[in-house]
């Protein structure tokens, strides 16, 4: 098992080094010369043929990117092109904020969702399934940055019960969070309900009645031990879909996190924070669905890593 | 002799979205304590069905009983509360499901799996008691008891199939529902099977409804036969009484008419012209009908009713009304 | 057996083969049609689709975008000429919404598309050759869904500048991989199902393979995904205008709309509304579509 989570650690190397590579890719696909457009205004052409030689904007575009390679593997994201910080810095500061968001996003989305799905599943066809997936449509149509503005002027700007920008205390969480789960609670619930009543369809379900078990135990040794497996395999997609909505949240919330330094970035077309910020987010995702599949060797008897 | 069981009168109808689905139409069934009975019948003439009553295990979404009950040692299965039945189902009634690669939960060892029963039927019993209960009939079914510990998934069809018979044997049911046990299985492993089921039988002297398409499991292995059609029983008697005898409803001597006979020079098998009954209407007359070569107007207007042609041996089927075999 | 009955029987299966080519739609639609919620969505997605392509017929582009600042926050209903209401420029919310509507679902529809074929032919290389070629594209497609789509597409916007086909493309970057992992499955299981390997026995050419037994067999699920991703992929667009990226002030975008409106939602709730309730109509009617498709294109997926 050890080794087998090495291996796959090791193979997120490859999946960092390509994604970072397309983003060069596509970026030397695109005419235009960043260093023109960082120079003042009043630069000569050689001023701002010596900004492109200092930014090493003149070498090709795979030398560029096998340097930036190098730096990586010493620690050096680059430095901003417009503020010349360090990019490696300024995401250590900042994804604490985005992760904590993203995990603790995902763990209560969970905690709902199953039970909820569930829940529907058993009672399928009855009112409150039908009253359960009519809100998850509905909060699965809501765009979550309206949800999160809905949220701000109720909760806090008419109100004042909490914080409506920034980080802190533990109260800045309680409407971004609500803001990024609820679209998943909605998509999470609604697949819940699909697993569950497939397997609540099978032979071995219909086998486990047979034997005289209560519906209770039917349902929660039986029936949800057998979901929970695609369940699991959904958190994966579950907490990349998080970290993608916490991008709009973490602006109305104007959370300090790494989905805000993203999106400015791109406003300006910073390429190193963008390059930096996709990188790490790519490595957190990775590791998480990692310690998903390792998860699943637990529940699955079928599943062996070697 | 006493009844253990007695459908009267059954009718089940599934109701999906494109239509509704006669499968069981009107059947009465009565079985004897300790008595084998073959339930013999093409695919989709409501065997199953019948089992699933039994246990009222129908899927609830789709199947309804429309009419009949089912009388179990005196007692409704349809009119009993939910712990009536759990009480009935594994203990008194088990049935062994007709595929065994699917009947087995993925997640849970074959130990656990057949313990849970003992857990639900007998809690009074130590865990030592359970184990020792679990390693006994591993092994009564040819099961190594230490591989009870694997998952179902590296254990083959035949061994899966084992399993399922251990689990269904495991409380020493009164009355055991075995779905084509032996269909999903190489011939060789079927053989080994049933002579396990023959033995087990002799051992705790269980009732059986033994469930197939095979005449031939049931010329070996039951003691009375019940032919299906369309949802009713056309034909019941002992294998002695429908085996023998020359003149059997019309279905049933078409089904033996389908059996390749080694001794005679015949060159081909006698097919069943025609196809399965629509299950999606029910005949006004005799369901048979469509496919009969002695059909009658009478037999596609009136339902033929009972006709004992012998003790013990009714035949559902205006031919033989007001005849007798043995006089 | 009478050969009457011989010959009705024969009749009888080939009518019951007929039915299954021939009225394949008509089928599809008897099942679709069933579904109320199906429908519904139907008629409200066209109907916010033909007004936003008709937007011209119904209000002028300049009501859109001209500031009459004397006008500003009519509220909806209290004016004729400003059903909707105006902002705080004193635009008509009608027309931006309308004129805005025709960039997000516009746009929308575009991105699907691209992503749709695109995943046919890369899914369809990759399964249909196998290989070298199916583990280079394969690993691309993972590499790319390893990343959360939004941000997948921000930075793709960011290398190819701004710009609504920019948006376009890189959010059918972001779809692509999933379709050709769909198609390529489908195909890979397809291969070596009996009925292909039957219709290969007798003699059926390569081609007839393709297009008759493998790619019907691959739109049905294609399509439901497709429709199901539109939602999602309007969702994103949205996301994107309210955080400014792809679509220029002072073009309305349905996003873009709420994010300029922000600071005035609070005490003009339906400035907020207006284009919040358009999304989500758009987006609910599309899952309803969504599923009503699956169902009747695959009855065994229903529950």
């Amino acid at each position: 098992m050890l080794k087998y989570a090495l291996k796959r650690i090791l193979l997120l190397i490859p999946t960092v080094l390509g994604i970072t590579l397309f983003i060069y890719f596509i970026m030397s696909l695109v005419p235009g010369d960043p260093a023109a457009m960082l120079a003042p205004q009043e630069a000569t052409a050689e001023e701002i043929e010596a900004l492109r030689v200092s930014m090493g904007l003149d070498k090709p575009m795979l030398i560029q990117y096998l340097r930036y390679i190098w730096n990586v593997l010493q620690g050096d994201l680059g430095v901003s092109w417009f503020t010349k910080k360090s990019v490696a810095a300024e995401l250590v500061n900042r994804l604490p904020y985005t992760l904590t968001l993203g995990v603790m996003s995902t763990l209560i989305a969970s905690i709902i969702s199953i039970p909820l799905g569930t829940l529907t599943a058993v009672k399928h066809n009855t009112l409150a399934d039908y009253v359960v997936t009519f809100l998850c449509l509905f909060f699965s149509a809501m765009p979550n940055f309206w949800l999160a503005i809905l949220l701000q002027i109720n909760f806090s700007l008419n109100t004042g019960w909490l914080p409506a920008f920034g980080m802190g205390t533990p109260a800045h969480y309680v409407m971004p969070v609500i803001a990024v789960c609820a679209s998943s609670i909605a998509s999470n619930t609604r697949s819940t309900r699909t697993w569950v009543l497939d397997v609540i369809r099978s032979d071995y379900v219909r086998t486990a009645r047979a034997k005289g078990a209560n519906e209770v135990t039917v349902v929660m040794k039986h029936a949800l031990r057998n979901a929970l497996l695609p369940i699991i395999t959904g958190l994966g997609s579950s907490f990349a879909g998080v970290l993608g909505g916490s991008v709009v949240i973490e602006t109305v919330f104007a959370i300090p996190g790494v989905s805000t330094y993203l999106t400015t970035a791109v406003g300006v077309r910073d390429m190193p924070i963008i390059t930096g910020c996709i990188m790490v987010i790519s490595i957190f995702v990775g590791i998480v669905n990692l310690l998903i599949d390792l998860l699943y060797s637990v529940i699955d008897p079928r599943v062996k890593y070697e | 002799m006493e009844n253990i069981l007695e459908i009267k009168n059954l009718k089940v109808q599934y109701n999906t979205d494109e239509a509704v689905v006669y499968a069981v139409n009107g059947l009465s069934l009565e079985l004897a304590k300790g008595e084998i009975l073959g339930l013999v019948g093409e695919t989709g003439a409501g065997k199953t069905t019948t089992a699933l009553s039994i246990m009222n295990l129908l899927p609830d979404a789709v199947a309804e009983v429309t009419g009949g009950e089912i009388i179990y040692n005196g007692k409704n299965v349809f009119g009993m509360s939910k712990s009536e039945l759990r009480d009935l189902r594994g203990s008194e009634v088990s049935m062994i499901f007709q595929d065994p690669m699917t009947s087995l939960n993925p997640v849970m060892t074959v130990n656990d799996q057949i313990e849970e029963v003992l857990k639900i039927h007998n809690p009074q019993m130590t865990k030592a008691e359970r184990d020792k209960r679990v390693a006994d009939i591993l092994s009564l079914v040819g099961i190594a008891p230490e591989r009870g510990k694997s998952f179902p998934h590296q254990f083959s069809g035949g061994m899966k199939q084992r399993v399922v018979i251990a689990m269904a044997l495991v409380a020493e049911p009164s009355l055991l529902l075995a779905d084509e046990p032996t269909t999903a299985l190489d011939v060789t492993i079927q053989a080994q099977i049933l002579t396990l089921m023959k033995e087990l039988e002799e051992k705790l002297g269980t009732s059986m409804i033994f469930i197939t398409h095979d005449l031939g499991i049931v010329a070996e292995f039951c003691q009375s036969v019940a032919v299906i059609y369309g949802g009713e029983i056309i034909e019941r008697g002992t294998v002695e009484q429908v085996f023998a005898c020359t003149d059997n409803h019309p279905y049933t001597s078409s089904l033996f008419q389908c059996i390749p006979d080694l001794e005679t020079d015949e060159a081909r098998l006698k097919p069943i012209p025609g196809f399965v009954l629509d299950p999606r209407t029910v005949p006004k007359g005799c369901p048979f009908a469509d496919r009969c070569e002695h059909c009658t107007e009478r037999c596609r207007t009136e339902k033929p009713a009972v006709q004992y042609v012998e003790e013990g041996h009714f035949i559902k089927c205006h031919l033989f009304e007001g005849r007798r075999h043995d006089v | 057996m009478s050969e009457q009955m011989k010959a009705s029987a024969k009749s009888d299966r080939v009518s019951r083969l007929k039915s299954t080519s021939k009225g394949r739609f008509r089928i599809f639609w008897k099942r679709y049609s069933r579904n109320k919620l199906a429908m519904a969505g139907l008629v409200v997605f066209m109907i916010i689709l033909i007004a936003s392509f008709a937007a011209p017929l119904i209000v002028d582009y300049s009501a859109a975008i001209k500031q009459k600042i004397s006008n500003k926050f009519i509220q909806p209903g209290s004016s004729a000429d400003h059903f909707l209401g105006t902002d705080q420029f004193g635009r008509d919310m009608m027309a931006r919404v309308l004129y805005g509507g025709r960039i997000s679902l516009g746009a929308g529809l575009a991105t699907v598309a691209i992503a749709f074929l695109g995943g046919i032919v890369l899914g369809g290389v990759s399964g249909y050759f196998g290989g070298t070629v199916d583990t280079v594209i394969m690993r691309v497609c993972d590499m790319l869904m390893a990343i959360p789509g939004t941000m997948l597409a921000m930075a793709i916007v960011a290398a190819l500048g701004a710009g609504l086909d920019k948006l376009m493309i890189s959010l059918s970057i972001v779809l692509m991989p999933a379709q050709a992992r769909m198609v390529r499955a489908a195909i890979m299981n397809l291969r070596n199902a009996e009925f292909i390997e039957a219709a290969r026995t007798y003699g059926t050419k390569n081609a007839r393979i393709i297009f008759k037994h493998l790619l019907p067999n691959i739109m049905g699920p294609l399509i439901v995904s497709t429709f199901m991703s539109l939602g999602t992929v309007i969702l994103c667009i949205a996301s994107m205008g309210y955080l400014g990226i792809g679509i220029q002030a002072p073009t309305p975008e349905w996003g873009s709309i709420i994010s300029e409106n922000q600071s005035n939602i609070r005490y003009y709730a339906y400035l907020g509304y207006v284009p919040g309730i358009f999304i989500m109509l758009s987006v609910l009617s599309l899952n309803f579509i969504g599923d009503g498709l699956r169902d009747a294109l695959d009855p065994k997926m229903k529950n």
